[in-house]
């Protein structure tokens, strides 16, 4: 996706605290292979980010959320979550926490960039049906759980 | 056939009085004359106080005796103590429960909707030599911000 449309919307990673540290709650096994733990310090933060970006080939700018973790909390991030953010400031497309919304956010995404790059114009927000609830782009049915880092891995490969 | 009964029901309503879900200091409560001891008359107060009642009895004594024998055998009684607990527990216990309950859903549909603004934010580049602000897109560029982390 970031290869299809860099030059039509700006992207950016943003490295946040771990959701499967080796000596968090729930580690997972290749996490204690590479020796990834909760950070301790900005420092730690940025070389595990780096060591992400080495080891899957990223070429996608990255950005580290300070050891406050405010941006992280500002957009519920944790673990993982996709977003789109329209020229006007306004999300496009704000999918659900975690695996199982991080599919259909990308999906989403890529539908947007893809309408977006070919008319020039950015899709409409969708509007309020009757209950006056906002439809939300990027949430559809869960899909089946995958580690995020699969599923963002094969998408990152497949779409470039 | 009453010998059985009387003991375990004792039992379990000593086991209630005792366990937290009664509320605060149930021994304290209990003894309302604050003597240090629960005489008789206290406890039966007590109790009538916190069961409403014989209603609950009854029905605890038929949710105990599933096969209807008139009698709580071993299993039975073990088996059906999660019942016995429920309907010993206080309303504000229930409510308590749901209102937690309710908070944890909240936790995980948290967050931004589509059409919300994006809140800003400044943030260091991994290399450390740029820092992306993000109010400084708005009218050129639409951004994606996937958040994530190795683990």
């Amino acid at each position: 996706m970031y290869q299809d449309y860099k030059d039509v919307a700006e992207f950016r990673m943003v490295y946040i605290n771990e959701a499967h540290a080796a000596d968090g709650r729930r580690p997972v096994n290749y996490a204690k292979e590479k020796g990834i733990t909760e950070h301790d310090n900005y420092d730690e933060r940025c070389t595990t980010a780096q060591m992400l970006l080495d080891d899957e080939s990223l070429t996608i700018p990255c950005l580290i959320d300070g050891m406050d973790n405010k941006v992280n909390q500002a957009y519920s991030a944790w673990p993982d979550r996709i977003f789109l953010v329209r020229t006007d400031g306004r999300l496009a497309v704000a999918a659900e926490r975690g695996p199982w919304g991080f599919k259909p956010g990308l999906e989403a995404s890529i539908q947007w960039l893809e309408s977006f790059s070919e008319s020039g114009k950015e899709p409409e927000l969708p509007q309020k049906n009757a209950k006056g609830d906002q439809t939300d782009e990027g949430s559809d049915q869960p899909e089946r759980r995958r580690r995020r880092n699969q599923s963002n891995r094969n998408d990152q490969k497949k779409s470039g | 056939m009453l010998n059985k009964v009387i003991p375990i029901l004792i039992t379990v309503l000593l086991i209630a009085i005792c366990s937290p879900a009664w509320g605060q200091g149930g021994f304290g409560e209990a003894d309302s004359n604050s003597d240090g001891k629960i005489d008789a008359k206290e406890l039966k107060k007590y109790v009538a106080n916190k069961l409403d009642g014989f209603d609950k009895i009854d029905a605890m004594f038929r949710a105990l005796d599933k096969d209807g024998d008139t009698g709580i055998s071993e299993d039975e009684f073990e088996d059906r103590m999660e019942v016995v607990r429920s309907l010993m527990r206080s309303r504000t216990d229930n409510a308590k429960r749901q209102q937690r309950r309710r908070r944890s859903q909240s936790q995980r549909d948290s967050g931004l909707k589509v059409g919300q603004e994006a809140p800003t934010f400044k943030l260091k580049s991994l290399d450390g030599k740029s820092e992306t602000d993000l109010a400084s897109f708005k009218g050129k560029k639409p951004v994606i911000l996937i958040f994530g982390s190795y683990s």
